[in-house]
């Protein structure tokens, strides 16, 4: 299971590849990209089976990487970590096609929660 | 214009407890006590701080939310958000670390306020016995805390 964390900071890129394993997600294939358009081409090259992704971000955000990947024909299960977890940005988030959002700060039982169903 | 919007020192006390007892593994404490600040005091004097992160909020609501504390705070803060000690970050690390925090407490709080709205990447800014103020704002609240017997003030400004 190949994984893509799309996030801007390199702590946050920490926390999460952490809380994947204290979730009991273990012995996955774990790439990084700093913002959505590096996210964009690593998605095409290295096919993951999930990407994980901030919405803030520069170069290009995480609600334009989906879309980006959609209209390419792109259909890797897809979600959000953020800071924000407003009804509007979960309701964008699913019209995009993203499965799930989780908010910032975030436990490995909200991990559990969103992953199981993509995951098993 | 920003539409009119209360947001109350407990609020943000909670969402600021929040971050850091999941991240951190460090509990806040008020102290001395949940002041809100004059809706007219729009600099702030943070002379006896050394250290300040932001994020902006755009959109419905105008405002922005800033952390500001002492160096060592930011150290530690830093060192649980990496699981590692504060000597063995550089600059770039801690920086990004305080900057996070920042973003999670003002997306927090943005998630309080009127939408839509967008919230700006982290600002990080470090000095000796500098002023820090947004430019056209007001304070709405704020929250003095304690963290390991060293400061932690959460400020929310709003533009008119």
């Amino acid at each position: 299971m190949r994984v893509l964390i799309a996030d801007d900071s390199r702590v946050m890129r920490q926390i999460v590849i952490r809380t994947l394993r204290q979730a009991g997600y273990s012995g996955l294939d774990l790439v990084e990209a700093v913002n959505g358009r590096e996210a964009l081409e690593l998605v095409h090259s290295q096919a993951p089976d999930l990407v994980l992704s901030d919405w803030n971000m520069p170069e290009m955000n995480g609600i334009d990487l989906l879309r980006a990947l959609r209209a390419a024909g792109s259909q890797v299960t897809f979600g959000f970590v953020t800071s924000e977890g407003s009804p509007e940005m979960r309701s964008t988030a699913e019209q995009a096609g993203a499965s799930f959002l989780i908010a910032k700060p975030f436990t490995p039982e909200a991990f559990q929660d969103a992953l199981s169903p993509v995951l098993g | 214009m920003t539409s009119t919007v209360t947001i109350a020192p407990d609020h943000v006390v909670q969402i600021a407890g929040d971050v850091w007892d999941t991240f951190l593994g460090m509990p806040l404490r008020t102290s001395p006590a949940v002041r809100p600040v004059a809706q007219d005091q729009a600099v702030q004097d943070h002379a006896q701080h050394e250290a300040h992160a932001s994020v902006h909020i755009s959109g419905t609501w105008n405002g922005s939310v800033t952390l500001s504390c002492s160096r060592e705070l930011v150290r530690r803060a830093a060192g649980a958000m990496f699981q590692a000690h504060p000597d063995e970050l550089d600059e770039a690390e801690i920086r990004d670390a305080f900057g996070e925090l920042a973003n999670m407490v003002g997306g927090q709080v943005k998630s309080l306020l009127p939408e839509p709205s967008q919230l700006s990447l982290p600002a990080v800014s470090y000095g000796e016995a500098h002023a820090f103020a947004v430019p056209g704002a007001v304070v709405v609240t704020q929250v003095e805390m304690d963290c390991q017997d060293e400061w932690l003030d959460v400020t929310v400004w709003r533009r008119n």
